[in-house]
């Protein structure tokens, strides 16, 4: 329900910036395509925004921190972030105390309203992408939408990995967060204890795992098939698991994301719905809220989920004794499935350069980071900053990294082509039977290099 | 007007008391879920948040005010009944305003294109507000409305497809001796709208305003595009929120929902006695 | 003097009212039949396509079946309201005039769903239908019966959509066939009692016919709603229709293409518009025949 609900609110977003952009377009008579409205907005602002960067890098230098005030507009795409932004920002104001900060949570459409907020010039001061792993980033930034961060904000204390994840044409556009954004089997610890299971091995012993939690009347896997990414973040660990060397391969797109073992994972999982491994009635699940709720109230006993949800179960069931595993292949190898988190961007078109930069400053300090990290519970990707909880440890607690099966549809289809917007619709059909796995690879192969 | 007290059963009903019981069991029974459905979202209002996840449907083991207090937290929220309050109660005194002087000039005047001006306004209830929501936006814009809630006033009294229709069926049954008997007196044709006309409306007047203003009260989806600042939000739309969270906020979520519905219930209830029993005034002459 | 001022006061009346809905309603309406004819994608610039977009619509392999599978949802759900919701509120608005008792609290009750707003509603369906959190299932399970997986199932899923409809909805044209009885005059009832009329002919052949024009008017408002119906199946299985598409309807579709990217993975508002326009001339075909129907109909009673 939350994610629809809050599509209906994205679609509202996406109005407003869409209809002040026509607005625009139609006073000024320019032909105005999207990178020309940007421009015509972004070309007076620009001048400002370099001398506004340069007494921002001497403001924070003189940490004359009072000096730095109006408003700032930051949009996040999930609230499943609420706690870690709610952190930062306490840490931000408690330095900058003039500022007002505002921000927002969009998800779902979040792209669209994003880019609509950007052609029509209203865009937010701040907002989340996730860099290079994101399509449209490259556009946003070949439409002068981003504003260079490379001498403006002091990324020492950060990670390689995540800062070249915001990086083009080696200038920095966005503040990476230190969290390994991953999949995990969660599972619950104390259903565990009480039935005797242990913590699989091998796949085998996992599909076995399975069978015996069935025997035992739970619902072993929760799992909503009306969803497209509920459905991904779970077929990317089984994937991972059912074989790893393809999803090794991935990496660096020396196997394709359509090849068969893509397929036999998928069709895995259809096999383990209909020996009701996700609940006899599982097509009645309607998304991820019902999914997370189906295993915080102990009718299932694992649910494969993200990394970033861990404060969601504790915060819906409190006294869940949570744990989390990366499922293994049949050799034992385990590996986590994702990237190093990305994070904000400043819009190049701000009104207030000053307080957007010293807010991404901010980020960048370790003292930030661990407070994102914190807030979620997560794992961390950076050597100066505490995993975040306890199960996050476990949740790290694998041989190596491997990429997401997703970032590789956005990277590599073929120009043009929308390979994820793809997956994203027709996932759901192979598993309520409306369509079959090879109907639904052989449609992602056509649209993909 | 012709004011009916029903009258004792016996002249037309079912014949067997034990049927008439029968039927008002099962009735009864059907009530039953209603009263359920609201009866457990009221107790789990009341349940601690540890508890929710765990006895959803059972009684609370303990009575707190946990989930309410965190609602009213920020004081917000009583600015977002205000907004809502504002917005239903003015809109509707403008639409139905608005509506049945159309309704009156329609029907009870004859003039070239009346068919077609009838139909014209009744398009307004063939297009859904999903549809016409771009350009609206547009609209608002160009006339500076967004983000106030004049502008939603104006918009939700615009809305006058429907109740137009509902006046203007009642109109037709209402006797020209009336007008015409007040203009030999002398009186101006909005003198006969104001003192004659409308207090015989009452009872379709009540209908009308409930029946639109629980639509505006329950209204998120225009509020939610038109009114973008926290501060205009409408308690609809707070409620909103909340519920798409509902994951995470469990507690809230349900002590949310008990504050939008009990506005709405309190208003069924006060019109409901004034609705039924004066529509007998109302829509058909025998 | 005075005839001529009569003739023009309903400019009056008539005016204020006018403006307000026009640039309000029609104006919008007009601006999205515009959009019709354009490909769109709300960014840049509109790129004119006659008639391709409704061309698309009809002949298209994936989006026509699509569409008229949704269409053909919405009929089915136009022909559940008058051939089966409309008769229960009859019914019942029949059996609060004959007063049974307790009928005071079962119309207050019965009624009393119309105030609770669609979001609410699916909140309530979720609590009760979700097939493992829900209520319904639980109590299947303790009884030893088989549960279901509700929304889930293709066979189920319409059927309940129809019941919350009813539960929601249903007060509000009892309330008016209701009203309605109630102005029958009572000389009429007991002539035919004094006649010798019993029950169920007087059901027939005074009742019923007597009400037929709160009939009609309900026929006209619930198919004008069952053509344009876009809360409630979106609310309780989001914007895909469910599974299988059993409660996918026109709006749903329309929404998808518009806001949803399904389009050749790109928003666009002039298909959506195409859509929305096609479907308003639907409806404006589909009442005035109606109308001239069931006028002609009611004329004659």
């Amino acid at each position: 329900m939350k994610r629809r609900v809050i599509s209906i609110i994205l679609c509202g977003l996406m109005v407003t910036g869409l209809l002040s952009g026509c607005g625009d377009s139609a006073s000024s008579t320019t032909t105005s395509t999207t990178g020309s409205s940007g421009a015509d907005t972004t070309a007076d602002v620009a001048d400002s925004a370099t001398s506004d960067s340069a007494s921002a890098e001497s403001t924070t230098a003189e940490a004359s921190t009072s000096d730095v005030s109006g408003s700032l507009t930051i949009w996040e795409h999930d609230t499943a972030f609420e706690s870690s932004l709610e952190a930062v920002v306490e840490g931000f104001k408690a330095k900058y105390p003039n500022v007002d900060v505002e921000y927002e949570f969009k998800s779902d459409d979040y792209q669209n309203a994003l880019t609509i907020a950007i052609q029509s010039g209203d865009a937010p001061d701040v907002f989340w992408t996730n860099g290079t792993a994101t399509a449209y980033f490259g556009e946003f930034q070949k439409a002068d939408a981003l504003m260079d961060l490379t001498d403006i904000v002091d990324t020492s204390e950060l990670p390689e990995d995540g800062l070249s994840i915001g990086t083009i044409d080696g200038k920095l556009y966005s503040v990476p967060w230190s969290c390994v954004d991953t999949r995990a089997c969660y599972y619950n610890k104390d259903l565990f204890e009480d039935n005797g299971w242990d913590v699989p091995k091998t796949f085998d012993e996992f599909e076995k795992l399975l069978q015996k939690e069935k025997d035992a009347g739970y619902i072993p896997i929760s799992l909503s098939p009306n969803n497209a990414w509920c459905l991904l973040f779970a077929f990317e660990p089984i994937l991972s698991a059912y074989d790893s060397d393809y999803t090794e391969g991935l990496a660096d797109y020396s196997v394709k994301a359509t090849d068969d073992p893509a397929r036999g994972a998928m069709n895995k999982m259809l096999e383990w719905a209909d020996k009701g491994y996700f609940g006899d009635n599982y097509l009645g699940v309607a998304d991820g809220n019902a999914q997370v709720l189906t295993f915080t109230s102990g009718e299932a006993v694992m649910d494969i989920d993200g990394s970033w949800d861990t404060n969601t179960f504790l915060e819906n069931n409190p006294n869940l004794n949570l744990g989390a595993f990366q499922i293994p292949d049949n050799n034992g190898k385990t590996g986590m499935v994702g990237t190093l988190a990305n994070g904000f961007s400043i819009y190049k078109g701000t009104k207030n350069a000053d307080a957007a930069t010293a807010f991404l400053q901010y980020c960048a300090t370790t003292e930030a980071q661990q407070a994102w990290v914190d807030g979620q519970g997560a794992v961390s990707g950076n050597k100066n900053v505490k995993s975040g909880s306890a199960v996050a440890e476990e949740i790290a607690n694998c041989d190596t990294m491997y990429t997401s099966w997703q970032a590789v549809l956005t990277k590599h289809a073929k120009d043009g082509e929308n390979a994820s917007t793809l997956f994203e619709n027709d996932i759901t059909k192979v598993f309520t039977g409306d369509m079959t796995t090879d109907e639904f690879f052989d449609e992602i192969a056509n649209v993909m290099q | 007007m012709n004011r009916q007290k029903g009258k004792s059963g016996q002249i037309y009903s079912l014949k067997s008391k034990v049927v008439r019981g029968i039927v008002s069991t099962i009735l009864i029974l059907y009530t039953g879920i209603t009263l359920f459905v609201l009866g457990f979202t009221v107790l789990n209002s009341f349940k601690q948040k540890s508890e929710l996840v765990t006895n959803l449907f059972g009684w609370p083991n303990k009575f707190v005010l946990d989930s309410y207090k965190t609602v009213f937290a920020d004081g917000s929220i009583f600015r977002n009944f205000g907004n809502s309050l504002l917005l239903t109660l003015c809109g509707t005194a403008l639409c139905v305003f608005l509506a049945s002087m159309v309704a009156y000039g329609i029907s009870r005047y004859d003039f070239k294109g009346k068919g077609a001006l009838t139909a014209y306004f009744l398009i307004g209830m063939m297009v859904p507000m999903q549809v016409t929501v771009l350009p609206l936006f547009l609209i608002f814009q160009k006339l500076h409305l967004l983000n106030t809630l004049t502008g939603m006033i104006l918009l939700y009294g615009s809305g006058i497809s429907l109740s137009m229709f509902i006046f203007s069926r009642f109109f037709k049954t209402i006797s020209k001796a009336l007008e015409e008997s007040a203009k030999l007196d002398g009186a101006n044709d909005f003198t006969i709208y104001t003192r004659i006309i409308l207090p015989v409306c009452k009872p379709v007047i009540f209908t009308v305003s409930l029946i639109v203003s629980v639509g505006y009260w329950n209204d998120f989806y225009l509020p939610m595009i038109l009114l973008s600042k926290k501060a205009k939000y409408t308690l609809t739309l707070v409620i909103f929120n909340y519920l798409g969270q509902f994951v995470k906020r469990m507690d809230v979520s349900f002590a949310a929902v008990v504050i939008t519905l009990v506005p709405v219930i309190l208003l069924y209830c006060f019109f409901s006695n004034q609705m039924v029993e004066g529509i007998t005034g109302g829509a058909v002459k025998g | 003097m005075k005839k001529k001022r009569k003739k023009k006061n309903y400019v009056y009346f008539i005016l204020p009212g006018f403006l307000m809905y026009t640039v309000f309603i029609i104006i919008p309406i007009i601006y999205v039949i515009y959009l019709s004819v354009f490909d769109w994608s709300g960014l840049g610039a509109k790129v004119f396509v006659g008639l391709d977009n409704f061309v698309t619509l009809f002949t298209d392999n994936k989006i026509g079946p699509e569409f008229w599978h949704a269409l053909l949802n919405n009929l089915k759900y136009m022909l559940c309201i008058w051939l089966i919701v409309t008769p229960l509120q009859f019914i019942m608005a029949y059996l609060f005039y004959i007063k049974i008792p307790a009928f005071k609290y079962i119309k207050f009750m019965v009624f009393m769903p119309y105030v609770i707003s669609s979001t609410i509603v699916s909140f309530f369906a979720t609590m009760i239908f979700n097939p493992n959190i829900g209520i319904l299932n639980d109590v299947l399970k303790k009884l030893g019966l088989s549960q279901g997986s509700w929304f889930g199932d293709s066979h189920w899923a319409f059927a309940i959509f129809i019941i919350i409809v009813i539960w929601q909805s249903s007060g509000s044209g009892m309330m008016i066939f209701y009203s309605n009885l109630l102005d029958i005059p009572k000389e009429i009832m007991e002539a035919s009692s004094i006649d010798g009329c019993n029950e169920m002919q007087r059901f027939k052949y005074i009742l019923l016919p007597l009400s037929l024009p709160s009939c009609v008017s309900i026929i006209i408002m619930s198919t004008i709603w069952a053509l344009s119906v876009f809360d409630l199946p979106y609310i309780l299985v989001g914007s895909t229709g469910g599974v299988h598409s059993v409660l996918d309807f026109v709006n749903l579709v329309f929404y998808r293409y518009t806001f949803g990217s399904v389009l050749n993975g790109q928003t666009n508002y002039g298909f959506g518009a195409a859509i929305s326009t096609l479907m308003l001339v639907v409806i404006v075909i589909v009442t005035s025949v109606q109308n001239k129907i069931l006028s002609k109909f009611e004329y004659e009673n």
